[in-house]
């Protein structure tokens, strides 16, 4: 038979970690309906090392290993790097030359691959992007791709 | 006929695959390119305002404008965001405000010709600087003011804030000048009533007299309220006041002549004129006093001087005094008086009022080269009488004594 004692100190003791297991997570906020798009892309030159950045917008990364991977090893750098990042904060990045467009998600202080989406099989001529949520378009000369994280969206 | 019918097919088919090429490469344009086009676009404008000359040039612009915000229009929502803070409406208001200000400047010049329109330029720029040197005066003169209220006064900090209101009384001096020289370049009988009218405003409208008057005033008052500074500074003071005075010469009669048939104006510049005729008085009255005073303490008696002939002429009249009574009689009294005077000259005059002196035209380098050669004068007529020849006189007479009587020593043993 439980009295309402026994009643009493077991709420007691959930409360108390309840308390214990919040603390231990510490502050929880989630702050929602953010739009990451870059209106206008960013073109940029590899400087000698690789990297490419962009003040205005205020990021920078390495291509090197992302061209290795589209020409191969010791292909060199391309003239210019485009990029642009898209509402949901994923990077769209392409070259001309290049027949990949490649997505990545952001990490602390890294850019992960999140996909690869094949638009051309002869290398793109005069890549560009433009933002046109909830799509990246991509535009090469009278030729048009709607991008999304996930690959083509047509 | 059908030939006709051929080469309008023909060009009907030509005109669509233009057109639709056209379409094809306006849909896909990139955003990138719509935003260096626009930049590309802005800067040759920008360019062309700069080099515009004529006012046809400017109306070509400005239907560059707006032919080029019509091209944008479509486009304003991208290019307000990669534009922020400024947007397209800024930037071609920008444009805008420009090409008619330089529209309007373009049409000055061929109305009232380029040198008034310099001379106008010219005002405004100046203008704004002495203001700035107004508002820095402005505190001076309260600094002064506390500093007069406080019982820790001294001569030493009202002479540094004067130096300070100095600076800000040559630019206003060097800022009339410069105003007046660039009038000098035009015929001022040459402009018609309305481009005198406008020279006026313009005067008016930059505060010029304003500016002079602020120049008048604040030395009235200044040494109304410090009759505490060394002769130095009163000198200093006199020269600023002849420099303003070359200035207030020049421009009068330009002034008179612009102000001709305004009878308020007329009365503003008598006011000046009064002012300026009381400055004088004031420094003039300061600077002989202190200088007098200054002789006095060291015990040196010049004849009364109130202006800069008796003052040279006493200086000289003292020299020739001294040097006269020197021939007649050199002592050690002599010797005395010319060591006080020469240094007096050599310590205090030359060194700290020489150039202010001659700065303010009260005397020149030739006045001071003649009292450096009378004071030469002095010193040599100065000595008392030598000794000396008696002395070897007497030598001589001893030793023609001694030979003699050796002589006939010798003489007597034979």
């Amino acid at each position: 038979m439980v009295s309402m004692k026994h009643l009493r100190l077991m709420g007691n003791i959930t409360a108390a970690m309840l308390l214990v297991f919040a603390v231990a997570c510490g502050p929880s906020l989630t702050l929602t309906d953010v739009d990451y798009a870059q209106p206008i892309e960013s073109v940029a030159s590899p400087d000698q090392d690789g990297v490419v950045q962009d003040v205005r917008m205020g990021v920078s990364f390495n291509v090197t290993p992302l061209n290795v991977m589209e020409r191969g090893e010791g292909a060199s750098l391309p003239e210019e790097v485009r990029f642009i990042r898209s509402r949901d904060g994923y990077y769209f990045v392409t070259a001309p030359g290049y027949n990949n467009v490649y997505v990545f998600e952001t990490e602390e202080r890294a850019l992960d691959l999140y996909e690869i989406i094949r638009v051309s099989g002869a290398g793109l001529a005069n890549p560009a992007f433009n933002q046109r949520s909830p799509y990246i378009q991509l535009v090469d000369g009278d030729v048009e791709y709607r991008l999304t994280k996930d690959g083509l969206a047509n | 006929m059908e030939k006709l019918t051929i080469k309008t097919v023909l060009a009907t088919l030509l005109v669509l695959a233009v057109g639709f090429s056209g379409q094809v490469q306006a849909q896909f344009q990139s955003d990138f390119q719509i935003k260096q086009n626009f930049d590309r676009d802005h800067a040759e404008i920008l360019d062309a305002v700069k080099t515009v000359q004529t006012t046809g040039e400017v109306d070509q612009l400005m239907e560059d404008l707006n032919e080029m915000e019509r091209r944008y229009r479509d486009n304003a929502t991208l290019l307000n965001r990669v534009l922020y803070p400024e947007t397209v409406q800024s930037r071609m208001t920008n444009l805008r405000e420009l090409a008619q200000a330089t529209g309007a400047r373009i049409a000055r010049l061929s109305e009232k010709g380029d040198t008034v329109v310099v001379l106008e330029e010219r005002i405004a720029e100046l203008t704004s600087d002495a203001t700035r040197y107004q508002q820095r005066a402005d505190s001076l003169n309260n600094a002064l003011a506390a500093m007069r209220r406080s019982r820790d006064a001294n001569a030493a900090q009202a002479r540094r804030l004067r130096q300070e209101l100095d600076k800000r009384d040559a630019f206003i001096i060097q800022m009339v000048d410069s105003i007046f020289v660039a009038y000098e370049n035009v015929d001022l009988q040459s402009l018609s009533p309305a481009e005198r009218r406008g020279l006026v405003l313009e005067i008016d409208a930059q505060n010029v007299l304003g500016h002079i008057e602020s120049v008048v005033d604040n030395n009235i008052s200044f040494l109304n309220t410090h009759t505490e500074l060394s002769t130095e500074d009163f000198l200093k003071l006199y020269a600023v006041q002849v420099e303003f005075n070359r200035m207030w010469e020049n421009m009068g009669h330009d002034l008179a002549e612009i102000y001709v048939s305004e009878t308020r104006r007329g009365e503003r510049l008598n006011s000046i004129v009064e002012k300026v005729d009381e400055w004088e008085m004031l420094i003039d009255d300061a600077a002989w006093t202190t200088l007098a005073d200054g002789f006095a303490q060291n015990n040196i008696e010049l004849s009364p001087f109130r202006n800069s002939l008796e003052f040279y002429t006493s200086l000289n009249t003292y020299l020739d005094e001294a040097i006269a009574r020197a021939e007649d009689n050199g002592s050690d009294e002599e010797v005395e008086r010319y060591q006080r005077f020469a240094d007096f000259w050599f310590s205090d005059v030359k060194p700290r009022w020489q150039q202010h002196l001659i700065d303010a035209n009260l005397m020149t380098y030739e006045n001071f080269n003649t009292i450096d050669e009378k004071l030469t004068e002095w010193k040599l007529q100065a000595q008392p009488a030598s000794y000396t020849w008696l002395i070897l006189f007497g030598l001589a007479l001893l030793l023609a004594i001694v030979f003699f009587a050796l002589w006939l020593l010798a003489r007597s043993r034979k």
